[in-house]
């Protein structure tokens, strides 16, 4: 029995190697073929065809798609009329968006997909007709394209939410959004073309994102990102005006840093996040509110090692000794780092009580 | 195969035999990545002390096949464009084989020169992608031929500053979030420039300590899989902060050791894996390798956690930094 099946074995091996060599020898004639196009500079049709082809095998081939854009700038456009060349690049976002379905951490891909974006031009046309609606800036085909962007890659980050390619390509939507149209001036049917977010909206998609799965730090890096932008904002205006002390009392005066912490008191992402919150805000009243809400969290979990840490970075140094002692037992690996803070807190007390003599 | 001990011959082996796997549709598939893989190959070699296993001069024959004389930089195989990865390749692989003097280096320079973008970011070719690691390859390209003088330093850490985060690490661009690769070819490139005060070192130890997982792996960011490339970035930021004593060694010697490949089959084996039970690559093999040094595993060579080269070559090229690995242990 055992011999037969390794016969068989052998046989489906063989089988399979035939057929794999098959697809070598034509994966290689087409390689072959492209390369040859693009070293005597054949900007035709045909060899865009033919870099769909390859590239549709392999989106990898980072040099296949520099050539790709060389045909569409030497060959395709200098003979394409606006709509066509947007006919074109619109073609180009499909192609690419099966490609990042099946790809969708392929740096290439998304890399063409912002220079198609970054191409769509400004329609010479301004007949109705030629744009769907009323007589417009023509920058409405951009403000389509980039529309659909965001709606594309907020739909690949439901399918990852944790997808750094995807974070950081909404990142750069949002901040390429053309200009929202002349007010008063809108489409006469289909989607507002207004994109562009506001702190508040951008920060209401951290909070879906964090309440659907309070381990997405991708969302809670975001949401600092937020703060610092509506800091600066902040500075200029807001705290001009009046109305707020700073945005980041916010988060701090609701509870929802501390509910995610109570969520899962082992998931490191709401913890860093409030370390950093908190070191934005050293108000006294503040600091001690959440030395509370975190002892009273270690009164019902007193293993738990980041209620500890928290505490460490936030006690008075008496209590700090205790709390690297525990920490060292419950979490061993990183002994070596308690050890030393440890250590630098010795030093910095003895050189505290040095000075202290030394002055009296 | 016992997962107790570096099975070094049957890396050696599978290395070698990497570059003879042309009846594999993967081998064809991965053209784009062969100079890098070369590197990754060779360094691996150099890690477990055999760095002749390859031909040192088909190696090189193959490195200036990989020119673009149009660009003048190092495409990653003939006929592909020149792009700020496989040249770093090119260049790392052409000291360690003692051929530096095959390049042509003021092509070189201007060719790096002239991917940086305005706001001090690198472009990694033509088409303008940035991301910081294209800033560590034209910084050490830089640095390794001794050209340093011609970046434009105030604006290069300027761009890396702004790709700092509110948890002490970096992105790969402006925003981004932080993840262990991009960390290190951050503080990599502020520790050749000798500015690592741009780092608040307390606080990134502390993120990189806690890449830590109870299996000893080390993941790239919070709440993520453990990976064996993050040996090496987690571990050469340690060594270059010096807190590599930060992770718990043997956990992590245990779990790299145990994603090396089994040899169920004797048409494969050999080489380390993302995580156990996955098949072997070389990118695995040599960022498992160059941790496995850095934590001092016995019998291994010195690396350099900065350039990702062998420590002795760095040091005869006058460009050791100050950082510190765990020291060699004995068997
Ligand atoms: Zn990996």
């Amino acid at each position: 029995m055992a011999y037969v099946g390794q016969r068989a074995n052998a046989r489906n091996y063989r089988e399979r190697k035939e057929k794999e060599l098959a697809k070598i020898k034509s994966y290689n004639a087409l390689s072959d073929r492209v390369l040859a196009k693009k070293h005597f500079g054949d900007y035709s049709i045909e060899a865009l065809d033919l870099t769909t082809d390859l590239l549709a095998i392999n989106p990898e081939f980072y040099t296949i798609w520099n050539y790709r854009r060389h045909i569409f700038l030497n060959g395709v456009f200098p003979k394409s009329n606006p709509a066509e060349i947007h006919a074109r690049l619109k073609d180009d976002l499909e192609f690419t968006l099966r490609a990042l379905k099946q790809h969708p951490k392929v740096y290439w891909i998304w890399n063409h997909r912002r220079w198609c974006l970054e191409h769509i031009p400004v329609a010479h046309d301004a007949r109705p007709e030629a744009q769907g609606g009323a007589e417009r800036d023509g920058l409405d085909w951009q403000r389509q394209s980039w529309a659909r962007e965001l709606f594309v890659v907020e739909k690949m980050m439901d399918a990852d939410p944790r997808n750094f390619h995807a974070w950081n390509y909404r990142r750069y939507v949002l901040a390429s959004l053309p200009p929202d149209p002349p007010s008063g001036d809108s489409p006469s049917s289909g989607p507002s073309l207004a994109l562009h977010r506001t702190p508040a909206s951008e920060l209401a998609f951290t909070t879906k994102k964090i309440e659907a799965n309070f381990s997405n730090f991708s969302a809670w890096h975001q949401r600092s990102k937020v703060y610092a932008a509506t800091g600066q904002m902040a500075d200029a205006s807001i705290r001009d005006a009046g109305q707020l002390n700073s945005p980041l009392f916010l988060d701090l005066n609701s509870s929802f840093v501390n509910q995610a912490m109570y969520t899962d008191p082992n998931d490191q992402s709401a913890w860093i996040y409030h370390r950093w919150l908190i070191s934005q805000n050293p108000d006294p009243a503040v600091i001690h509110r959440e030395i509370q809400i975190i002892q009273d969290l270690l009164a019902e979990e007193p293993d738990s090692k980041w209620c500890l840490e928290s505490l460490e970075d936030g006690s008075v140094k008496t209590e700090v000794t205790k709390i690297l002692q525990r920490l060292i037992d419950i979490d061993p690996k990183r002994k070596e780092r308690y050890h030393d803070l440890g250590l630098e807190l010795a030093t910095a007390t003895t050189a505290t009580t040095t000075n202290q003599h030394l002055s009296t | 195969m016992g997962s107790k001990e570096l099975a070094t011959l049957v890396h050696v082996s599978y290395i070698q035999s990497l570059g003879k796997a042309t009846d594999d549709l993967a081998y064809h598939l991965t053209a784009h990545l062969r100079l890098n893989a070369i590197y990754w190959g060779l360094m691996a070699l150099c890690v477990m002390k055999h760095k002749d296993a390859l031909d040192r001069g088909e190696m090189i024959e193959f490195v200036m096949s990989c020119w673009d004389d149009e660009a003048g930089g190092f495409g990653a195989h003939p006929d592909h464009d020149a792009h700020i990865v496989p040249t770093l390749s090119a260049i790392q692989i052409l000291h360690i084989l003692d051929a530096p003097d095959q390049v042509d280096v003021p092509r070189i320079v201007s060719y790096v020169i002239s991917l940086q973008n305005s706001s001090g970011s690198f472009s990694g070719d033509q088409f303008g992608e940035t991301d910081t690691r294209f800033t560590y390859c034209a910084v050490s390209i830089l640095s390794l031929l001794g050209k340093l003088d011609t970046l434009d330093e105030q604006k290069t850490i300027g761009y890396l500053r702004k790709c700092r985060n509110f948890d002490g690490g970096f992105g790969n661009t402006e925003g981004a979030e932080s993840h262990a690769a991009q960390v290190f070819v951050c503080v990599a490139t502020l520790a050749i420039l000798d500015r690592l005060d741009e780092v608040d070192q307390d606080m990134l130890g502390w993120w990189l300590a806690e890449r830590q997982l109870p299996n000893g792996g080390l993941n790239g960011r919070p709440e993520k899989l453990e990976d064996v490339c993050y040996s090496f970035w987690v571990l050469s930021s340690l060594s270059i902060l010096k807190r590599v004593h930060w992770i718990d060694a043997n956990s992590l010697i245990s779990f790299i050791l145990s994603a090396q490949e089994s040899m169920a089959s004797d048409l494969e084996g050999g080489g380390i894996a993302d995580r156990p039970g996955d098949t072997a690559d070389v990118f695995h093999t040599v960022f498992g390798a160059a941790g496995l040094s850095l934590l001092g595993y016995p019998d291994l060579d010195d690396l350099d956690p900065v350039y990702c080269m062998p420590s002795r070559l760095i040091e005869s090229l006058g460009l050791k930094k100050d950082w510190v690995a765990l020291g060699r242990r004995t068997l």
